[in-house]
């Protein structure tokens, strides 16, 4: 029969628009709670005839092909077809039948290399059930990283996984060819149609893997620390890489190549891994040293924690996070280092270790378009400035950087150099829905950038609807007091939709808030409408124990607790937080209100996202939040490896600014939220308001400090640096603001300068001692007048001087302190007179209750709650903002900047002539910090990188 | 010789022993031992499944003939171990047929028998369930699954991925576009039963409001006198 004409081969075209439609029914049909029975063998049909196109013998050697989203499109909409009619509400459906749709819905997964959706999609398999020898087969097949399903029975089933397990540990070819040579009997070994089917699905997976294999970098000639890293990811049973990760590294040369890069990819594709991977391909020598930069501190530890796990036992992993700090213990010669550290830590090290530049090697800055935010982004771009520049002097310097999201990767890539690569993928691994709870009921799901958008459809076009009402009508309105008078109903309507969410689909959901007043009353109103559950899992039961015993004030929380329900923001207590954290993770909760802290930040098991303030800001800055936020908030649900989806679903909230919120302008400031990112651009703008142009001059001032010891050789540095800056790439280089810091730093009328023309600039002792300080030259002028003046005192007394003289500089980034400083009239409990008080109790590290609870205006109050009663656990929301914001105060002020201001001093005594002794302040900064240990989230707050500020 | 003779009315396909059942009963016996089967002991009772099994037994056997090499290539399932107690799920009969000169003349049969001793033909409906799964949401039974398993056969236990990558073009994702597919639901009863030929034309036009094209369902009839005593008898290796 071979002489037969021959068929169409193999080709992988888009998924047609008829089974872009059907996923489209299929994703609908749960959500909307419509089933129609009939449609259901359909669907199914649609979905074998999709998956069928990629078991081809031929289609074996073009696997990596449907690496690509579009070609793999058939079969992304097969595996989740198939996948939404396991979980469908059909009565019709037995057990067994919903048993094996999800097992072909994971074989279909890993069919296109989503190994991690596969893993998630089998979570939902009894593994107690008995199962086939092929069964058996495909599971340990599909999730690989499941080590303990092994087809028990002696057989092909059980030789052919064996045999594609040692591949995977060897990545040697000829493990993969005696694999190969297994899957003749394996096929035939099928006794039943359906194993037949899944034997032939488990062939073009084992194609998938031998593409993707972790092991196969073993294979790669990139020295020993390489080869132990890749050893210990697969101890860790990390047996495949994704296909955007395969894809940069053998296609496209990330590992081989030693040019900067730029590395844009989705979330969740693992940028993090590709960069751990590079930082170990690029410790070949003695001595050298690899930079992590994290934007936060949860996200630096989540880095520093992998890469000490998988480091090679003779590399040092060290964690360096929090505020500026140029105390830095130096990097034994002899050693091959790791730094995870902060962008503020990390310019502190450069300027504390001259010698540091010349064995750095690959410097990571994960979430680099970070650097349009402000003065923090200031900081980064000016890092990333002063290392371009050393690359000409060490050239093995490489720069990568990280993104999710670039609208203009292109003009980055220029930035960097003219040889740096941008590696790009659109490869998701989850599927994304977005909809929007409008005002009217109208629940509406759109498609978003979806891969399998029909041709036809555009992003903001429905999905599906259904009304669901709210329940509480509600009008737009701006004023304080419309919107108090309002607040309940939206809380009670985020609420109806949190239920119906999870009637659906009982997972966890996060409900995303602009404020902590918000994540309480959120909380507050799902819990009471959610029955107390009748036995309480391990954590939550601990975390109750735990308010007991020292924090009575969250006693609401406990009784939210209580009900499934939490909130999670930086107001409270560390333990209190990492417990509500590890219960998250365990999924023990079902619903949790947050502030960015969370919905920002680490990785958590979320299956929907609401975001119930989609304005954030307080006062005449409330505005939507940025596309690149609400990206990052969505990105929180259905995280790759715990679900196969996530939805998040924006509630039409009217209260707020009514530029934004009025009927006639609402639905397009929404749309707002779905649009791509503006170009990424410099945060040296000068077309600011004077406040912030002063920002922006005090964070390029010790960028160029910072640059001129490592650039002896170069003039004019401070144009050099202006145009080798991104402004000059996008936008304007801040020649003329760079012009003024030069003469400043060359001022001499106010005493010694802190530079000298000396063609190139030279740094004085001064300007020396300056750059370890990390503040700009305005700064430091008052500081040098301040210590020529101050006087010995008590700590306490000291600490509230220094406060409200440098409480307004522009390297003072808390609003709450500024308007300390500033006398400004405002609600807040703390004025200046308190600072002096609360220094004592914060070095008796007195608990943040007890500070609260000793404030002048907190004993005076005559609030319905007083500050006292609210403290035993009485829910009053007034009392808890003021709460919130003694808390980031505290946290601010005496965690972060002051010790700060402290080592400042240090730095700057020497310059100083005066006949009195000089306080001991380092001493005095170490007292600081030895006080209390502030949490991660707060110290995030605290570089400006987290929780959103608390409204009035 | 198969010891049927086929005639066919109102598009049912009406097999009986030819010239007697008895000659029908001796060719199937004589492929039973060809098959080397191991019967029953004396005393021996058949299960459901087997019962099953030696319908499609039946069926193949005449089916030997009316799809005969080199034309066809066919796929017995359980019908010539028809005694095994295992009834594999799922493919039961299937035939193929290659078009020498053009690929889109390919066809498919797939045969679902039901085998009844009973004194009526009730069971005989229990077809339309087994073809309405072929479009149903179990992916044991549905045409893309049973096509993938006819693949695997194909291609691993014959050697020729041509033909299946040619059979995969037969499938199709609803009965009205399945063009290639060729049913042909089968019921094995007592003669003097009931009436096989109105039983089965009324299955034909109940599987045809699942959307298939009438004109591509072929049922069969297949008629023996004393039906359960000749099955237990061929059990045994009796004539």
């Amino acid at each position: 029969m071979t002489d037969l004409p021959v068929g169409s081969a193999p080709r992988f075209p888009p998924a047609t628009d008829e089974l872009r439609r059907a996923e489209t029914e299929a994703a609908m049909m749960k959500r909307l709670g419509v089933l129609d029975e009939e449609r259901l063998g359909y669907l199914l049909a649609l979905a074998q005839d999709a998956m069928v196109r990629f078991q081809d013998p031929a289609a074996q050697a073009q696997i990596a092909d449907i690496h690509d989203e579009q070609a793999a499109s058939g079969l992304i909409a097969a595996a989740r077809m198939v996948h939404d009619l396991a979980v469908c509400q059909s009565t019709d459906l037995a057990p067994d039948v919903r048993h094996r749709l999800t097992l072909l819905s994971a074989c279909a997964y890993a069919m296109y290399g989503n190994f991690p959706s596969a893993a998630a999609t089998l979570t939902a398999i009894e593994l107690t059930r008995p199962l086939s020898s092929i069964e058996a087969a495909a599971i340990a097949i599909a999730a690989p990283s499941r080590d303990a399903i092994t087809p028990p029975d002696p057989g092909p089933a059980r030789n052919f996984v064996l045999a594609i397990r040692q591949y995977l540990r060897s990545g040697r070819q000829a493990d993969s060819d005696a694999a190969l040579q297994g899957i003749g009997p394996f096929v035939l070994s099928a006794a039943t149609v359906w194993e037949g089917v899944l034997a032939r699905c488990c062939r073009t997976i084992f194609a998938q893997q031998i593409v993707l294999a972790t092991s196969k970098l073993l294979r790669a000639n990139w020295g020993s620390v390489f080869h132990g890293y890749v050893q210990n990811l697969l101890s860790e049973g990390r047996y495949t890489l994704l296909p955007p990760q395969t894809s940069l590294i053998w296609s496209q040369g990330l590992l081989e190549s030693g040019t900067n890069a730029l590395v844009t990819l989705p979330t969740s594709t693992g940028k993090t891994l590709l960069a751990e991977l590079a930082i170990a391909r690029s410790l070949e020598d003695v001595g050298s040293v690899s930079v992590f930069v994290a934007p936060y501190i949860a996200l630096g530890r989540q880095v520093f924690d992998s890469l000490r796990t998988r480091a090679p036992d003779n590399i040092e992993v060290r964690g360096h996070f929090g505020t500026f700090n140029s105390a830095f213990r130096s990097i034994p010669a002899n050693k091959r280092t790791i730094l995870v550290v902060t962008p503020e830590r990390f310019d502190g090290i450069l300027r504390a270790d001259s010698m540091l530049l010349e064995r750095l090697r690959a410097v990571v800055f994960d979430e680099a378009h970070g650097l349009e935010n402000g003065t923090r982004g200031l900081r980064l771009e000016g890092l990333i400035t002063r290392l371009k520049l050393q690359q000409l002097r060490y050239p093995k310097i490489r720069l990568i950087l990280l993104s999710a999201v670039l609208n203009n990767g292109e003009d980055v890539r220029r930035w960097l150099d003219p040889d740096a690569v941008h590696y790009d993928h659109s490869w998701r691994p989850t599927a994304r829905r977005i909809a929007f709870w409008h005002k009217g009921g109208c629940l509406s799901w759109r498609y978003g950038n979806d891969p399998l958008r029909p041709s036809n459809k555009r992003a903001l076009d429905e999905m599906g609807s259904f009304s669901l009402p709210w329940a509480a009508s509600q009008t737009p309105a701006e004023s304080p007091r419309a919107v108090e008078g309002q607040r309940l109903g939206a809380l009670r309507n985020v609420a109806v939709l949190a239920l119906h969410l999870h009637d659906r689909d009982p997972s966890p959901i996060l409900i995303a808030c602009a404020t902590r007043a918000s994540t309480r009353g959120v909380a507050k109103a799902i819990a009471s409408r959610v029955s107390i559950r009748p036995t309480l899992p391990v954590t939550v039961a601990n975390l109750l124990t735990l308010i007991e015993a020292s924090h009575p004030h969250l006693r609401p929380l406990a009784d939210m607790l209580r009900h499934g329900v939490a909130y999670h923001n930086a107001s409270l207590p560390s333990e209190v937080k990492y417990g509500l954290e590890e219960a998250i993770k365990a999924r023990e909760l079902d619903f949790v209100s947050a502030t960015t802290t969370l919905a920002e930040g680490v990785d958590m098991p979320f299956r929907h996202t609401i975001v119930f303030e989609w304005l954030v800001g307080v006062k005449d800055k409330q505005a939507p939040m940025s596309p690149l936020m609400f990206r990052n908030i969505a990105g929180r649900c259905g995280r790759a490896g715990q679900f196969v989806e996530g939805d998040t679903i924006v509630y039409d909230n009217v209260l707020g600014k009514l530029t934004y919120t009025a009927e006639e302008v609402r639905g397009r400031a929404l749309a707002s939220l779905l649009s791509d990112p503006p170009p990424l651009v410099s945060a040296a703008n000068d077309n600011v308001d004077q406040a912030t142009q002063d920002k922006i001059e005090a964070a390029l001032s010790a960028q160029l400090i910072a640059s001129i010891p490592e650039n002896p050789t170069v003039d004019p540095l401070d144009q050099v640096f202006a145009n080798t800056m991104y402004a000059a790439i996008r936008g304007t280089p801040p020649s003329a603001m760079m012009a003024l810091i030069r003469a400043e730093l060359l001022d001499d009328r106010a005493g010694e300068p802190f530079a000298k023309a000396a063609s190139p600039m030279r740094l004085t002792p001064l300007g020396l001692s300056a750059n370890r300080t990390g503040f700009g030259v305005r700064t430091v002028r008052k500081m040098l007048a301040y210590l020529a003046e101050v006087e010995m005192t008590e700590p306490s007394k000291l600490s509230s001087d220094i406060l409200l003289r440098f409480g307004s500089v522009s390297e003072q980034s808390n609003y709450l302190l500024r308007d300390i400083a500033d006398a400004t009239r405002t609600q807040f409990y703390v004025k200046a007179a308190d600072l002096e008080q609360l220094a004592q109790l914060w070095l008796a590290s007195t608990s943040y209750i007890e500070i609260f609870l000793a404030l002048p205006r907190a004993i005076r109050s005559q609030a319905q709650v007083t500050p006292a009663l609210w403290a035993t656990g009485v829910e009053y929301d007034r009392t808890a903002s003021q709460y919130d914001k003694l808390v980031d105060l505290l946290d601010y002020a005496f965690g972060s900047y002051l010790p700060w201001i402290f080592r400042a001093f240090e730095e700057l005594t020497p310059h100083v002539e005066r006949a009195n002794p000089m306080p001991n302040w380092k001493g005095l900064s170490e007292q600081y910090v030895a006080a209390r240990q502030i949490d991660e989230a707060a110290q995030d707050q605290a570089l400006g990188a987290g929780d959103g500020e608390t409204a009035d | 010789m198969t010891g049927f003779q086929a005639t066919v009315l109102n598009k049912v396909r009406c097999y009986r022993g030819s010239p007697t059942c008895d000659d029908a009963h001796a060719a199937l016996l004589a492929m039973l031992n060809t098959l080397r089967t191991t019967y029953l002991p004396a005393g021996g009772t058949l299960t459901t499944s087997q019962k099953g099994n030696f319908g499609e037994f039946i069926s193949y056997h005449i089916a030997s003939a009316a799809y005969p090499y080199p034309d066809h290539v066919r796929f017995a399932g359980n019908a010539l171990n028809p005694l095994s107690r295992i009834s594999g799920a799922g493919l039961d009969l299937v035939y193929l047929y290659f078009d020498n000169t053009n690929p889109a003349n390919d066809l498919i049969y797939i045969q679902e028998v039901k085998t009844t001793g009973a004194i009526n033909l009730n069971y005989l409906d229990e077809l339309k369930r087994d073809y309405s799964k072929l479009f149903g949401t179990d992916p044991q039974f549905t045409l893309q699954s049973r096509i993938q398993h006819v693949q695997n056969i194909l291609e691993f236990e014959r050697g020729n991925p041509i033909a299946a990558r040619r059979v995969s073009d037969l499938a199709s994702t609803t009965p009205a576009t399945a063009s290639g597919v060729r049913l042909i639901p089968t019921g094995i009863s007592s003669i003097g039963v009931g009436d096989p030929l109105t039983k089965l034309s009324v299955i034909r036009r109940s599987i045809a409001t699942f959307g298939w094209p009438v004109a591509n369902i072929e049922p069969w009839s297949i008629v023996m006198s004393d039906l359960d005593d000749r099955l237990i008898r061929l059990s045994r290796g009796l004539p």
